[in-house]
């Protein structure tokens, strides 16, 4: 006999429940119906990359020289966006440069002057990877772009005593196919 | 028991709460490609608590990031209002936020649901039998009202990480 719920449980109403809709199940065609609308609907935005990438550049020379929370948030907001686009438009390596500029942003109260060279290297990496259409793990050019990028990740932390979290190029190798 | 029929799904009235174009037409294009029909698109959490009302949904996905109200203040506010108005609708959470802290948050704001970006077409319709198949009792204590946490083992774990 299955134990009673305890007490404190409130039962939804059926419809909050979705009961009319029990046993939904989706099989091999529903996957693949759901991929090709996936597919489709990106056709439709052909530009939308290179556009937040130009946006992302945008922001950051807007961006005051006291970077806080709130100075940084249109910068993080982009870049934020960026990280969700990357992998969906079959560009893994934009997801792994925008949450890593995203880290960034969010290390505290710096200044532009602190933290130029590594967002100028984050970005001038997206408008690479996007620009000359480096999709999946990008194989040597992907490793090569997230190794320069992490020397300058590096640099900003050495200079600023603060800690990185993780390796950009180890993110990017385990992209990479398994031989 | 019958096989389940994906015309029901035109009966399904879905919410999705996305500032952006793109990934309001990705979601809802997945879920039209199973026979979904009745959608709702809000750009932000204000927008969205304001067709609530009027268009019942009967489950939402919803992006955290959004401006004026984002993601998680909707879900905040569903959960805060009346029984006659639904604080028990279903939330699916889709966002970039792959950190378990930004997990923890929106676990504890209410959602039965966390989906990260990018979303794959399947990832979104297993979310989706999850919330439909293995629907949660609420519960009401201290600064919390929303799902029961799932039991331990509870294959549905697997899925959400919730």
């Amino acid at each position: 006999m299955a134990s009673p719920r305890p007490r404190r449980h409130i039962e939804p109403p059926p419809r909050a429940q979705l009961v009319e809709f029990a046993g939904a199940a989706f099989g091999e065609d529903e996957m693949t119906r759901a991929d090709r609308a996936v597919a489709k609907v990106l056709t439709q935005y052909p530009t939308l990359l290179s556009d937040e990438v130009a946006k992302l550049r945008f922001a950051w020379s807007a961006a005051p020289e006291a970077l806080n929370s709130e100075t940084a948030a249109p910068i993080f907001a982009i870049a934020h966006e960026l990280a969700g686009y990357g992998n969906t438009f079959g560009y893994p390596l934009v997801t792994i440069l925008a949450r890593s500029l995203c880290r960034l942003l969010t290390m505290g109260d710096l200044s532009r002057g602190q933290m130029g060279d590594v967002v100028d290297a984050h970005i001038t990496m997206l408008h690479i990877v996007v620009r000359d259409r480096v999709q999946g793990p990008g194989g040597a050019l992907g490793l090569s772009l997230a190794a320069s990028l992490d020397q300058a990740i590096a640099k900003f932390h050495l200079a600023f005593g603060t800690d990185r979290q993780g390796r950009l190029g180890d993110e990017v190798a385990a992209l990479q196919p398994k031989k | 028991m019958a096989a389940f029929s994906l015309s029901k799904l035109d009966r399904l009235r879905v919410m999705i709460v996305d500032n952006s174009p793109m990934m309001r037409d990705l979601v809802q294009g997945v879920l039209e490609s199973v026979g979904v029909k009745q959608f709702m698109p809000a750009r932000d959490g204000s927008h969205a608590l304001a067709s609530l009302s009027a268009f019942g949904p009967h489950l939402a996905f919803v992006d955290w990031e959004m401006e004026p109200m984002c993601g998680l203040d909707f879900v905040r506010a569903v959960r805060a209002l009346p029984e006659r108005e639904n604080p028990f609708l279903p939330i699916i959470m889709l966002t970039s936020h792959a950190e378990e802290p930004w997990v923890i948050e929106a676990r504890n704001a209410g959602v039965h649901e966390y989906l990260i970006k990018p979303a794959t077409g399947a990832a979104i319709l297993a979310r989706l039998a999850t919330v439909i198949n293995n629907p949660r009792p609420f519960v009401r204590n201290e600064g919390y009202f929303g799902p029961a946490r799932r039991a331990a083992g509870d294959p549905a774990d697997r899925a959400s990480g919730l």
